[in-house]
Parts: structure tokens; sequence; C-alpha cells
């Protein structure tokens, strides 16, 4: 699989690598605070949005509740390390709570097909936010802060943004890549029959039921870790800002401007969307906002409705029509 | 010789008093013109950049724009007035941070004005969720953040070194309920002895609940009941029923909007009298319970942190407020005003600070200006809030800070301030009559 010629024709697997090699270099070469951010979410969302897709795009299992998975995430990292465990194992705790809770919601939801199965993950999304904001354990509506530790790799605590993108890219590069080899592997293949016709894969002697679940505990694992990395970086979280239906939409936003059916396709689209939003909030927002105020809003919304009139199939299928247009 | 002639004519004394006024004058003349002319600030520089992040987009854009006016029209004056004389008249510019009202974005808000824009100090956010990331990004990138509107204890408690709060908390505005009715009891005395509380369950009523458990206990009520009900629920009967039975001369009471107009309701339905109820703002403040509850609402106390009244009674802010409703074409309200005074706070401490270290070394300036807010004393009736004026203790809060007591009067269905004394404009009406000795 990881033979050069191999790599040279396949798109994902080169735009993974360079998106990669992107996050690796631009940080040295631009080392500035506001463009360090907006890598970093562009990674957060690249692992998130990658997750999405495992379950929107391959499967076809439409979800818009991905943010009660990207919470859980936030939360058990955030008072496992404020009970004294090491982030570097709270990170992929997180993804196990998520996954365990992805476990438990699939029986129920899987029952549900199409629009109805969509309209049931933004019922657990919203119900686990207002559940969290009314638990005390948690905070409630308070929210939990991380403790100040000392500034060290250990407790990935860092003064200097820079080292939180590379912590970033090093959790996304194992991430992407296990999620890769599964998506190439057996398993993938047996989501993308599910998402043609269920019916079909049941002949064949396969139990939709069981691959659909495997898809949901993948995302969900990975959409949790997506969550603990956010809460390491801005080290306080609340219901509102990690269990929001704007995190529910956003992460399958990008999925969608990227590209649902290739595997790097959220990859692309979390590079361009992430910096556009970042961007038109702080240069439009910030230097004009004060006279017009939320006019980045909606010029961000028009880069949306142009992308999504030019590019419908996203912005890995343009690159692909472009692709082979050029080197057939 | 012809000269000691011509001064043959005049006393010695006279020639005395008169080379003593010379003198006199040319020191103070020379002095004077020294400082106006001749004196030269250490530093100089053109502008000082201050950050304010406040939430301009979302669901509180609303209130964040008009914080924003706030600031930025205390900069104008500021700036009008000649800038920062320690560093030669500079101007302060305010470079403005949208947090959306998420605190993730606040955060990210805050590196980018503090390291790409940099900025001597940022000043925000509002939210307490939001002040609360904005407060951790300041104090790892050392740089000093000041916030004006934000209540929440829990901010100062934290052991930041970088954080200023001007205004009171939540903590504190409690503290001034006990205050409040030990003020009652000199005026009418032994009057109050046993007080009640009734309490929404989530973090706000709780902690606000916790706090009057233990003020009032030390100012020497009693507590004789205390209820939490659920926010929103649709009777609360059973909770009126058992506050009547434990019979306390005040009722303290933390609800929201749905929660204020039904606890009225339901008093007046079960007849409850206590002597006063006390309330700590929120639903009862909400200008949709004033219109929903009408009279039952008559004779209610509740705390604020402004009211449309002070306009009278606090030194500057009428002036302040005109000029300001000129060009906004609004009243300034609670929130705005502290926003004008945060960035008035923060002028006095850039003086200070200007005449250490210069804003080209952002590093050493921004430690000097924490410095300078840490030692700023100032003192009633410099700025246009009804405080005692501002100096902060080591945790960042602003032990001068206070807020108000308002009642809601019943001859023309107002808030008017009663407490404390020297910013009132109305006697406190105490006891509040009975339901039934009530005409409507």
């Amino acid at each position: 699989m990881f033979k050069i010629e191999n790599i040279k024709r396949d798109i994902d697997l080169m735009i993974i690598l360079l998106t990669i090699l992107l996050l690796l270099i631009m940080p040295l070469v631009y080392n500035n605070y506001f463009f360090l951010n907006a890598l970093f979410l562009a990674s957060l969302y690249m692992i998130s949005s990658t997750a999405w897709n495992i379950m929107g795009g391959f499967t076809g299992l439409i979800s818009f509740g991905h943010a009660a998975f990207f919470g859980i995430g936030a939360y058990t990292l955030a008072l496992s390390y404020n009970n004294g465990l090491s982030p570097w194992i709270g990170i992929w705790l997180g993804g196990a709570i998520a996954s365990l809770f992805a476990l438990i919601i699939s029986f129920p939801l899987l029952r549900l097909r199409g629009h109805w199965f969509a309209l049931a993950t933004i019922a657990v999304g919203e119900a686990l936010k207002l559940f969290f904001n009314n638990w005390d354990y948690v905070g409630a509506a308070r929210g939990v802060e991380l403790a100040r530790k000392e500034y060290s790799f250990a407790w990935i605590y860092f003064i200097e943004s820079i080292y939180y993108n590379y912590v970033a890219v090093l959790i996304l590069v194992i991430s992407i890549f296990i999620m890769f080899l599964i998506i190439r592997g057996r398993i993938g293949y047996y989501l993308q029959s599910i998402r043609e016709s269920e019916e079909t894969t049941m002949t064949i002697g396969l139990n939709p039921f069981k691959y659909k679940m495997i898809a949901m505990v993948l995302s969900g694992f990975f959409t949790g870790v997506a969550g603990a990395l956010y809460a390491i970086r801005y080290r306080y979280i609340d219901p509102f800002s990690v269990m929001d239906l704007f995190i529910s939409v956003q992460i399958c936003l990008i999925a969608i401007v990227g590209g649902v059916y290739s595997f790097a396709g959220p990859l692309l689209g979390a590079l361009i969307v992430t910096p556009i939003a970042e961007y038109t909030r702080a240069l439009i927002g910030g230097a004009y906002g004060a006279r017009f105020f939320g006019l980045h809003l909606l010029i961000y919304g028009v880069i949306l409705l142009i992308l999504s009139l030019y590019a419908p199939g996203g912005l890995m299928d343009v690159l692909k029509r472009f692709l082979r247009g050029r080197y057939r | 010789m012809v000269n000691i002639n011509i001064l043959r004519g005049i006393s010695r004394t006279t020639l005395l008093i008169s080379l003593i006024i010379i003198i006199v004058v040319a020191a103070v003349g020379g002095y004077l013109l020294a400082m106006n002319i001749l004196y030269k600030p250490t530093y100089k520089v053109s502008e000082v950049k201050v950050g304010i992040i406040q939430p301009l987009s979302g669901s509180m854009s609303t209130i964040g724009k008009y914080n924003l006016w706030g600031a930025q029209f205390a900069v104008e004056e500021i700036n009008s007035r000649g800038g920062i004389k320690s560093l030669g008249g500079a101007n302060i510019t305010l470079v403005i941070g949208d947090s959306a009202g998420d605190p993730s974005t606040a955060a990210r808000e805050a590196e980018r004005l503090i390291s790409v824009e940099n900025v001597v100090a940022v000043i925000g956010a509002y939210a307490s969720s939001n002040t609360k990331t904005v407060s951790d990004v300041c104090e790892r990138l050392a740089t000093p953040c000041l916030n004006g509107d934000s209540t929440s204890p829990d901010l100062t408690r934290r052991g930041l070194q970088w954080f200023f709060r001007t205004t009171a908390d939540d903590d504190l505005f409690s503290k001034q309920h006990a205050e409040f009715l030990k003020y009652l009891n000199t005026t009418y005395p032994g009057s109050i002895k046993t007080v009640a509380i009734l309490y929404e369950d989530s973090e706000w009523g709780s902690a606000t609940a916790e706090a009057w458990k233990k003020y009032m206990t030390e100012a020497g009520f009693k507590i004789v009941e205390s209820i939490s009900f659920r926010s929103g629920t649709p009777t609360l009967d059973s909770e009126i029923t058992r506050l009547k039975a434990a019979n306390p001369d005040v009722l303290l009471v933390a609800g929201y909007l749905t929660d204020a107009i039904l606890i009225q309701k339901t008093m007046k339905k079960l007849d409850f009298n206590p002597k006063a109820v006390l309330a700590q703002d929120a639903g009862y403040i909400n200008p949709a319970y004033i219109e929903e509850v009408g009279p039952l609402g008559y004779y209610v106390f509740s705390r604020e942190v402004f009211n449309w009244d002070l306009f009278e009674k606090v030194p500057g802010l009428k002036d302040v407020n005109d000029r300001f409703k000129a060009k906004y074409g609004i009243d300034m309200d609670g929130s705005i005003v502290r926003n004008y005074v945060a960035v008035w706070v923060l002028y006095y401490a850039l003086e200070e600070a200007g005449k250490k270290a210069s804003p080209t070394d952002l590093k050493t300036f921004r430690a000097v200006l924490r410095d300078s807010l840490r030692n700023i004393d100032i003192g009633r009736g410099v700025l246009p809030v009804p405080w005692d004026g501002v100096k902060f203790d080591e945790t960042g809060q602003n032990i001068r800070a206070k807020g108000i007591i308002v009642q809601m009067m019943p001859d023309d269905g107002k808030y008017h301030t009663v407490w404390p004394p020297e910013y009132a404009t109305r006697t406190p009406l105490f006891p509040m009559p009975k339901w039934s000795e009530r005409s409507s």
C-alpha cells in the first residue's frame, strides 16, 4: 500500500501526506499566534470531520450530534486532568469514553433510518448538553476549568502556542492513519456496501447492524479525541462551548465542503474553511465589526454559498476532476 | 554711585520686599515654564494599544456592542483631554476582538491581541465563561487583564497574578444585602430578626444562597427556612406555604424571570406577608417582570449595579451620560458604565506606568502596568459610579466596588435607589403593607 508509485496514484494518501507536511512546516515559517491558532483549529476539525466522515460519508449515517462525542472527550480530559491523570492518557481516555457512549446510543439509534436517524442524533446531542448543564459533578453550567500545573510537556501546558500545534499534529497523525488503515481495509468496504444497499450487504452474509455500530464507535472515538485536544488547548469548557449544535454543524459542514466520499475530503475542508472563518472574524469582525456588527458572518456565509454552488461534490471532487483532466 | 542715588528715596524695607517678590515670581514662573515647556517625558510614544474583547456577534451581540461603545467613549474622552501625559500625550488605541460569546474564540482573540497586535493590556470579556479563558491566556502570556463586567466569584479565586476586576462580584453583593438589613434595623430597631431564603437550584442561585447563609449568620440574623426550587417550575404553592409557616421577617429571593413572576403571584394568593422581600436582581429587574406583575411587585427590594435615578446622585454621571446619549442615542446602563469606568481605571494605571517604562519595551511595560494596577488607589467621587473608589486586593478584586439596593415604589411603579444612603433618592418603605391592606 505504501509503495511510491501507489502513493502517486492515490490522491487521498497524497493529500494526507501533504497536509501533514504543511502542518509541520508552516508554524516554523510563520510563527504568528493567530495563524497558529487557525492551524490548530484546522487540525482539530481534521480529526473530528474525518471521524464524522466514517459515519456520514462511508456508511451513510448522517449525524448532527457529534458535539456529544466531542463534549464527552473534552469533559473526560478536563476531569481526569484535574484529578492528576496525565493528559497523554486523558486524550485517548476521552476517545474511549466517547466511543462507549456511541456504543450505548447505537442500539436505539441504529434502528432508525435516513433522516430519522439524523433527527435523533440532534436530539441526543442537545439532550446531553442539557444534562451536563445541570450535572453538578461536572460543574453544571459553570463548566470546568483545567487546574493550573507547571508549564511542561507532561501536562501539555505551554507558554508558546507553537508547541500546542505540534501536539495536535502528533495526535492527528496517529488518528488519521488508524482511520485510514481501517477505511482502506475490509471494514471500509463493508461500510460502503452498507451505504449503497443494506439488503445486498445482508445477502452476502454480513450483519449491517454490527458494522454500522463499529462505524459509530470509531467515529465517536476520534471525535472524542478531538474534543480532548480542544480542552487541553483552551483549558476551560462548559456545555455550551463543547456540546453545542454549532460544533456538530461545523464538524459536518467541513466534511461536506471538503467532500464526503473521499477519505481526505475533510482534511481539505478543514484546511480551507477553518482559516476562512478565523480570518474573516478577526480581520473584518475586529476591524470593521465595531461599525458593521456581524458583517464577517455574512461574508463567511457568502463564501460557503459560493463553495456549495461551484463545488457541490466538495473540494475533493473539484481536485480529482482537475487532476484527471490534466494527468490522464 | 548714580544708581545708589536713584535708590536713595526708597526705603530699605520696600527694596527687600520687592526683591523677595521678584525672586519668588521668577522661581515660580521658571518652574512652571520648565514644567510646561521644557518638561520632557522620559518616554514618548504616539499611541498605546489596548485590547478589548466583547461578544460582538452571536446571542449576546447587542450587549457586547453597547459595552464596546462605553469603552470607546472613554477612550475618546481620554484622547481629547491630551492622552497619556506621562508618555508625551500618547493616544490610546482600542484594538477590538469579537468573542462571539464563545470561551475558546475569546481565548483565540486574546492571543491575537496580545501577540499579534501587541496590546499592553486586555479589557473584557462580559460573560464570566469568556472572561475565564481570556484571563487564563493573559496569565500565560504575562499581560494585564482588566475586567469590568463579570460577576462570577470564581474569577478572582484562581490565584491569578495578572487579573483585575473593577466591579463587585456576586459574593460581595450578598454581603451588602446583610449590610442593608442591618441598616434597616438601625432605622426600625428590632424589626428584623429572622430571614428565609428561596432560591433556584442552578449554579447561580445555589452560590447566592450559600453566600447569604454565610453573611446573614455573620450579621446575626437567624435563618428560619431555606428552600430551593427548579427554575421554570409551574407552581410554588408548597414552597410558599412552608415559608409562610416559618414566618420570617425578610424573604431573600434568587430567581429568574418566570420564577420572579410566579413568586409574587403565589405570595399574594397564599397571603404570605414578610416585612420585606429582598431579591438578587436577575428576574426581578427584568423589564418583562415589571410589566407582568405591576402592583404585585410594589415594595420589593432588589440588588442592582446601576439605576436610572443615579444620574442625579453620582457626581459627574449625568454629564457623562448626556454626552454619551448625544453620541450613541441610548442611556448608559450598568454594563456600559462599568466598561467606561474600566478604561478610565486602566488610564490611571497607564499614567503611572508611563513614568517608569516605555511601551516600546512591551514585556517590561506590561509588568510595570500590572504593578501600577496593583498599587492603584482611586478615591470616591473620581469615577462616575456609586463605589468607594478602586483598590485591588491580592486576588485582583476591587474591594471598594459596591452594588446598590433599589425598591419598587408604589407611586410610579419604578425602581428607586434606597441604599446606600449617600446615593439614595428615596427612603426605603418598610415594612411592606400586608396583601389584605393593599388597594390593588
